[in-house]
């Protein structure tokens, strides 16, 4: 009986204990959160200043009246519907390309030995380490060779070429999971290699070519100094760098609420992308222990 | 064998799928090897002499920002109306300008024109990346190819070696902004070209007030609860005018930093004691209110900036003065420099020379202030810029006293050291002059050898 009491009473202290550690790291979380959702709130309401508030002081942290209509103001000063049609072009062929290409090799890496493979693919993955601006102009070059600077092609085709090392070893993660008896099961079955590929083991990665496009659609998405780059036609500008037309020039101020409401509408599709698909986020860094 | 056959397969797959993704979209480009021309190339040089020819299109790249590229593009249609030779097509975006301009210009496919900065032209020109112009400009008549007509000054980075490789469309010297509504308040007259340091800081005294109303000049003035100050300072305007002001230089032409002279010292401390003094907004209030948005909103009232900046238009009770001279009179302001280039590469050199004198004339007529002696005159700035005309005559009466930073190729390692080693510990971290340019100045002589 006492006994029993004794348990009991321990049984509420550690149970109280729980609460309270719930307690604290929900008290932790909620301050992170916020820490990292001002800055989300400042691009708000900037957005929605007039543009002589945006640096009044004290800071007005809520726009008064919100000026709603800097979005479509900011959309109209400049040609955003055609940026907005050439950035959907280029994520979609870009994707495209992308999960076509990485599958391809990472199947490749998976399933095939051959003398060097593993040194290949270490290769593969140092190329990880080589710093965007170090490969821009010998890449630039390459592709003023083929005489396709100026159009989208350096933008969408390099991707035909599985340049992404991190879908690759994601993939190729993901084949792995998947036992060789699949494998030769369907080789009994009489399918050649591609049947397989196809038939077999894209449908068992379903998850990861999720992950991929929705990791493919962000970069391409964000993508702003290739663009910036091979792009010399102001007609062919995408959303990312036609937004940075409101940072003004020498003698022309930036104008701060129209680039914070172009960056609210360039973000949010990225956001609900997110929050619809976390899960494959999170999925493609548990997987790899990588964040791309 | 099925697996090497199956290996060989998709080799081959991968190949196929490159290739064919190289090949297919080959045809909306050019031809192949390195010869790109950009598709309507229709003429070759001078290929309108016949009167037949296509226009020839040149590829015009520029940082202009929304509205700037929207007024560039309205000058540019008027130009392209009224020439049989050329189509200026226009190619602008502010983001990091260098790193694409310089990306192109590696490769065959740079643009045309371009606009570029003093700095980089000084670059530009010792690198043969700009087109020598030195010899067209002498055979043509072209009122922009003048180039007696043109502020010394501006020349300078353009210049390598006795050859010209590039126009300045623009001059623009640094101005004393003030607010005349606190001037007013103050009981002071407004600066004119006596004004010299002294006066200056006599002014910057007066017009720096605590929130009891009282002035720094003043008996029991609060330092620590200020609330309006005479004058404003964050690394920028550049310490460099203060030492020339003072007859001091920073590079001579030898490539010496005499920074540890006499009167080079007495201009650092002469900063060092604005920035670091009650005058003067401490840096963390600057950088919390903004530096021009204090002066926008009345509480600084004087401010330097370049001549073409829209205080003066969109503040009221903002005029533009002479920055003061030095304590011995000696006028000088630093001037911001910047031009225009021809590809050294372009494939068609004579329409690309007919544009750029063309748009760099135009460009004159647009933008305070153009380099030129000939539309330095009161009466046709006053209608080309009717917002800016009470401070004209102050902005046309400094273009003879700038003076821009001696570019040379060397020059952003020498810039690097100055600021991180020099300028930032004053202005940021509150050390004297006395301390750092012993130690300073070696690192700056070497940087240029």
């Amino acid at each position: 009986m006492a006994r029993s009491f004794a348990a009991a009473r321990v049984g509420l202290g550690v149970r109280r204990l729980n609460a309270i550690k719930r307690a604290l790291i929900y008290i932790i979380v909620t301050f992170l959160a916020v820490v990292i959702l001002i800055p989300f709130f400042w691009m708000l309401s900037t957005a929605l200043q007039q543009e002589g508030d945006i640096f009044a002081w004290p800071p007005k942290w809520i726009p008064d009246p919100p000026q709603w209509r800097n979005f479509a103001d900011a959309w109209n000063a400049m040609p955003f519907n055609r940026y907005l049609w050439n950035t959907i072009f280029i994520v979609v062929l870009g994707i495209t390309a992308e999960l076509a290409s990485a599958t391809l090799v990472a199947y490749g890496f998976a399933r095939f030995r051959f003398p060097g493979s593993d040194f290949i693919f270490l290769v593969l993955l140092a190329t990880m380490m080589l710093p965007f601006h170090v490969t821009l102009i010998p890449t630039f070059l390459i592709w003023q060779h083929f005489g396709l600077v100026g159009e989208f092609d350096p933008l969408v085709l390099r991707a035909w070429t599985a340049w992404g090392p991190f879908y690759i070893f994601l993939l190729r993660q993901f084949f792995l999971t998947i036992p060789r008896e699949l494998d030769d099961a369907a080789e009994i079955d009489g399918a050649n290699t591609f049947q397989t590929f196809f038939l077999i083991m894209l449908p068992q990665i379903r998850p990861a070519l999720l992950a991929v496009a929705i990791f493919a659609f962000r970069g391409y998405w964000n993508d702003f100094l290739g663009p910036l780059i091979y792009l010399t036609d102001m007609e062919l500008y995408t959303m990312n760098v036609g937004m940075y037309f409101f940072m003004g020039g020498v003698n022309e101020a930036p104008q701060w609420n129209y680039l914070m409401a172009m960056s609210i509408l360039i973000a949010l599709p990225v956001v609900l992308l997110f929050f619809v698909a976390q899960r494959y986020f999170i999925e493609g860094i548990t997987f790899t222990g990588l964040k791309d | 064998m099925s697996k090497r056959l199956s290996m060989l397969m998709s080799v081959l797959l991968v190949i196929a799928l490159v290739l064919s993704a190289c090949g297919g979209s080959k045809n909306n480009g050019s031809s192949g090897n390195g010869g790109n021309t950009a598709g309507t190339d229709g003429g070759s040089s001078g290929g309108n002499a016949d009167g037949s020819g296509q226009k020839v299109q040149i590829r015009l790249s520029t940082w202009a920002g929304a509205d700037e590229a929207k007024e560039l593009q309205a000058i540019l249609d008027d130009l392209n109306a009224k020439s049989d030779v050329y189509e200026i097509v226009q190619d602008s975006n502010p983001a990091e300008y260098d790193t694409r301009i310089i990306t192109q210009l590696s490769g065959d496919s740079g643009p045309d024109l371009f606009w570029v900065s003093a700095q980089r032209a000084a670059q530009f020109a010792a690198g043969g990346v700009m087109l020598d112009i030195t010899d067209r400009l002498a055979n043509s008549s072209h009122p922009a190819a003048n180039t007696d007509d043109y502020y010394e000054a501006s020349f300078g980075p353009f210049t390598h070696d006795g050859r010209i490789y590039g126009l300045p469309w623009l001059q623009q010297p640094v101005m004393l902004y003030v607010n005349k509504a606190l001037f007013d308040e103050a009981g002071l007259s407004y600066p004119d070209e006596s004004w010299t340091w002294d006066d200056f800081i006599a002014a910057a005294k007066k017009l720096t007030k605590d929130a009891n109303g009282k002035r720094a000049d003043e008996e029991g003035f609060d330092p620590n609860n200020t609330v309006q100050w005479g004058f404003t300072l964050n690394g920028w305007p550049p310490v460099q005018m203060f030492i020339w002001q003072n007859g001091g230089e920073v590079i001579t032409e030898d490539g010496k930093s005499p920074i540890d002279s006499p009167e080079a010292m007495e201009a650092l401390n002469f900063y060092a004691d604005l920035v670091q003094g009650p005058l003067v907004p401490s840096q963390t209030i600057i950088r919390d209110r903004g530096f021009d948005q204090m002066f926008r909103n009345g509480q600084v009232a004087m401010f330097m900036g370049g001549a073409a900046d829209d205080l003066d238009r969109t503040v009221e009770n903002v005029q533009a003065f002479m920055v003061p001279a030095g304590p011995d009179g000696t006028h000088v302001t630093f001037a911001d420099i910047l031009g225009m280039g021809i590809n050294a590469k372009t494939k068609n050199p004579d329409a690309a020379f007919q544009a750029f004198l063309d748009l760099t004339d135009a460009i004159h007529h647009w933008k305070i202030m153009p380099p030129r002696k000939s539309l330095a005159d009161y009466e046709t700035l006053k209608e080309l810029h009717p917002d800016k005309a009470h401070s004209l005559e102050a902005i046309i009466a400094s273009m003879q006293y700038g003076r821009p930073y001696r570019y040379s190729e060397k020059y952003p390692d020498w810039d690097n050291i100055f600021w991180t080693q020099l300028m930032d510990p004053i202005v940021n971290a509150g050390a004297r002059p006395s301390d750092l340019v012993p130690k300073v100045k070696p690192l700056l002589e070497d940087a240029l050898k």
